[in-house]
């Protein structure tokens, strides 16, 4: 007799495969397509190629399993559990002497095991081809289909995750895409208000750790579609070239793909969440009521997270989008219709939600205390951030703590990345101060001043700040002139932001170099020989206090040529570029002329400057 | 024995269940009534286990219903609602019976080829109302189940079809034993099959009885009296409903028919006749007496 407790019930499995063979079919026919096809046409040509190998196919397809785990995770996952979107078939499911538990687990081994049997087909398929061709991968097939499944496993757990909180087959597909993006836009949204509310706020370059891991598709997408090769080894003819793209460039024999090892972090992460989301499905499952088929939030404790988080959310982004419509052509901040345009669109939103969870148009006389809560909730939070409750605007980083600072003044073309020196943190400290201080001014149409910067911490944490200040309030400034003369005659930074992040220390043997012009047609290859001589006369520059400028000076044309050379010095380790020649470099300027270059080729020059100096 | 005892079940702060407590006795055949909106569905798809009560319990046998597959094997369920895999045949929805229903009899099921004039293997969606019906029919009673449970089961069926199912249901209740809880407006139509009737109204059970204890504790009785004027009645007796044309009165009285009978005479009646109550009937008195606004406009 069969059990009827059993884990599963292999009637329900079979009758999956039964009705959604199509989905399989469909999943099966484009792997077919993207691999054995594939394979079969293009390995036709390359097979016996050196620096070809047939893994490399595979290895190519992680990335496409990611997408076919995006895909067909959902599309599964909203097959079989459809019928609980629907009172008649949840009534003809949980009435069968089947658990909920065995229903769950059936559902889940169905997908899985159709999903697998599709990529074991496929994986048949590419075997027996690449016999035919004479070359079976196998490592390669195995770790394909490994990884493909893992990422499928994740990816179908989150999709049955969805079909767990709601009872609308419309909502479940949303969503799916809303939790495979959410992080990305709340951080988006988070920034756009940082920008908006805080003098000096600055993104990270990239997205944050947190958002990346909220976001698999990325996190996944990164590693495994990494082109990833071991290091070449052995130095061979150009013919291997070919499959790089670049003819004649490539001098090392080409090594099989392999996968690429910051994937197997993110896999088994991905894979262990997936794991723990099916089991958190399991007990929604459980205890998911039959009735809920048709709502838009199948539990009642989600109702009210669903409500304030779409109203929330919803209110700060339209609200945002709205204001930034309103005030297209306004400098100034206009806290007072920021505040209006967020609480309209947060009760916009709440009374949508209410709606929809009501089912029913009619909420306005029950749901207005919550769309005043969320009313509230709107204005407290823009005006908790204008008056800047948290202080973000005047932290400084603590002192004691800061490893080194990146240092980016767009208009006096400054550039200084690792400077650690006690004196230009302090200098840098100082200004940061000042211009948090004092640098809130609307910028106007005469022109604006930035300064970015970037204090590394012992904690490896990066503290960024980034100002816009109006530039005649700037001018005007005493305390930020100061400040500013102050960080930009920093020995440490002359020397790193002529030098290109070098600080004159090292010990450079130099292969050569050339000079190319901006403007002139003039391109000089130099010898080692003159290379060292251009670098000891720009240190000898640099002792004597080349480099020096005073604040504000490079927006005048008339008094500050351009350089207008670029120069390479060429050495073992990196190099050293010099493209902020300035006429205070009087060594390396004899060096130039020496080598044949004039000052005018050297300098894009107002002609009322080069009468000026005799040039 | 089918139990629910007690059983709440409210929806969106709406009471659908009442703590409503019904009895099913073993080999019986038990119709569930009452107006629309009683509860009727509500309760059915607790006993299948499909809604979980807020409070109260479930039981067949004195076991729990709800998540107990053993349980559940026992019974099976045509809903009014009853719902088939929209690409499935009878063929195929059969097969998944045969194998969530260990009893599944597919002798049974040849057999019924010939009470059920439908083609196995056609799409059930391509079929009728009635004959869907007709195909839940055939499918559920291949379960062999010891506990049938059907709401509004032969909605859609043409009458010789009717005729058919509840011949072969009650043909079931007689050779094997098999209880019956039955959900239906049809009242004449339960009444010519059930043995035991439950009433419900907004989600309580307002009375359960065999149909024969409740149509003896309920008389009509049409009484013609000597003079112009209506006599006073003995007060012991429990009047549900009168009502005059010409010089006869209708009475609708609580309790047994000879001993009203026996009291009526003291008002000398020209005429005394005791009519057993439909079930409409009882029904009806018994929704009057709940508030329930139709008597008048029946009467």
């Amino acid at each position: 007799m069969r059990s009827a407790t059993s884990c599963f019930n292999k009637t329900l499995i079979r009758t999956d495969v039964k009705r959604f063979w199509p989905l399989l079919f469909l999943y099966t026919a484009v792997w077919i397509i993207l691999l054995p096809v594939y394979q079969w046409v293009d390995q036709g040509l390359r097979f016996g190629n050196p620096g070809f190998y047939p893994g490399d196919y595979l290895y190519d397809m992680m990335f496409a399993g990611l997408i076919m785990a995006v895909i067909f995770g959902g599309l599964f996952s909203m097959a079989v559990f459809s019928y609980l979107m629907n009172s008649r078939s949840v009534g003809l499911m949980h009435a069968l002497p089947v658990s909920r538990g065995a229903q769950f687990v059936s559902h889940v081994v169905s997908v899985m095991g159709m999903l697998t049997a599709g990529k074991l087909l496929v994986a048949v398929l590419t075997v027996v081809e690449q016999a035919i061709f004479g070359d079976v991968a196998f490592k390669a097939i195995a770790l394909w289909l490994l990884v493909c499944t893992l990422q499928e496993l994740f990816f179908l757990s989150l999709g049955i995750l969805c079909c767990m909180v709601t009872g609308w087959l419309l909502a479940a597909p949303v969503l799916y895409a809303v939790l495979n993006s959410l992080a990305f836009m709340v951080t988006q949204l988070l920034r756009l208000l940082g920008q908006l509310f805080y003098f000096g706020y600055a993104n990270s370059y990239g997205w944050p750790a947190v958002t990346r891991w909220l976001t698999p598709v990325y996190t996944l997408g990164q590693t495994l579609g990494d082109n990833f090769r071991p290091v070449p080894v052995e130095v061979v003819n150009d013919t291997a070239s070919i499959y790089n793209g670049s003819i004649g460039v490539v001098d090392a024999v080409r090594l099989p793909r392999e996968l690429n090892p910051e994937a197997v972090g993110p896999l088994a992460i991905y894979t262990f969440f997936g794991l723990v989301l099916l089991a958190v499905s399991y007990f929604l499952y459980t205890r998911r009521a039959s009735e809920s088929a048709g709502d838009p939030v199948a539990f009642a404790w989600a109702r009210p997270i669903f409500r304030y988080t779409v109203a929330l959310l919803g209110g700060l982004a339209l609200g945002l989008g709205l204001y930034s419509i309103l005030t297209v052509n306004s400098d100034e901040q206009n806290l007072a219709v920021l505040l209006i345009c967020f609480v309209l669109m947060g009760i916009l939103c709440y009374f949508a939600v209410e709606m929809l969870i009501r089912k029913s148009f009619r909420v306005f006389r029950k749901g207005w205390p919550g769309a005043i809560a969320v009313a509230v909730v709107l204005v407290l939070v823009g005006i908790g951030a204008k008056m800047d409750i948290t202080g973000y605007e005047q932290r400084l980083p603590d002192r004691e703590k800061i490893e080194s600072v990146e240092l980016n003044i767009y208009m006096e073309d400054v550039y200084s990345s690792g400077l650690s020196q006690s004196d230009t943190i302090d200098a840098i400290l100082a200004l940061h101060k000042v211009v948090a201080a004092e640098g809130r001014v609307p910028v106007e149409l005469e022109g604006n001043y930035g300064i970015n910067l970037e204090y590394e911490m012992e904690d490896g944490t990066i503290f960024r700040r980034r100002y816009t200040l109006s530039l005649p309030a700037a001018m005007e400034s005493d305390a930020i002139t100061q400040a500013l003369s102050r960080v930009i005659n920093c020995e440490e930074v002359r020397y790193r932001n002529t030098l290109n992040g070098k600080d004159g220390l090292e010990d450079l043997k130099f292969r050569g170099g050339y000079i190319s012009s901006r403007y002139a047609d003039h391109n000089q290859q130099i010898s080692a020989e003159d290379a060292q001589r251009i670098y000891d006369a720009v240190l000898i520059d640099l002792a004597n206090g080349a480099g020096s400028q005073e604040p504000f000076a490079m927006n005048d044309k008339e008094t500050w040529p351009e350089c207008a050379v670029y120069i390479e010095l060429e050495c073992e380790n990196n190099g050293v570029w010099l493209d902020r020649i300035r006429p205070d470099f009087k060594e390396l300027i004899k060096v130039l002329n020496e080598l044949g270059l004039d000052s005018a080729t050297l300098f894009q020059v107002d002609p009322a400057y080069a009468e000026k100096y005799g040039w | 024995m089918l139990e629910a005892k007690n059983i709440v079940k409210t929806f969106d702060g709406f009471r659908a269940l009442d703590e409503a407590t019904l009895t099913v006795p073993k080999g019986t055949v038990y119709g569930l009534v009452g107006p629309n909106g009683a509860g009727k569905s509500t309760i059915i798809r607790h006993f299948t286990g499909v809604y979980r009560p807020d409070s109260g319990e479930i039981l067949l046998d004195g076991e729990p219903v709800y998540e107990n597959p053993t349980v559940k094997q026992r019974l099976a369920v045509i809903g009014d609602d009853w719902y088939y895999f929209p690409q499935a045949s009878i063929a195929e929805m059969a097969k998944l019976y045969a194998g969530m229903y260990p009893a599944f009899n597919w002798e049974r099921y040849e057999k019924m080829k010939q009470v059920f004039p439908l083609n196995d293997k056609q799409m059930i969606r391509r079929m009728s109302k009635g004959m869907q019906k007709q195909a839940a029919f055939w499918l559920t009673m291949c379960c062999m189940p010891e506990y049938l449970i059907l709401d509004e089961p032969v909605d859609g069926l043409d009458p010789v079809m009717r005729r058919q199912v509840w011949s072969l249901l009650l043909g079931d209740v007689a050779e094997r034993g098999t209880t019956v809880l039955v959900s239906s407006h049809n009242l004449r139509e339960l009444e010519d099959v059930c043995d035991h009737v439950g009433i419900m109204n907004k989600g309580k059970v307002l009375l359960e009885r065999s149909l024969s204890d409740l149509q003896d504790n309920t008389v009509k009785l049409q009484v013609a009296y000597q003079s112009e004027e209506e006599p006073v009645l003995p007060a012991e007796l429990q009047v549900l409903h009168r009502s005059r044309v010409g010089r006869v009165y209708t009475y609708i009285m609580r309790g047994n028919a000879e001993t009203i009978c026996r009291r009526m005479q003291i008002t000398e009646p020209l005429l005394l006749e005791a009519i057993p109550l439909t079930l409409e009937e009882i029904f009806i008195y018994e929704m009057g007496g709940a508030d329930y606004a139709v008597r008048d406009i029946v009467l």
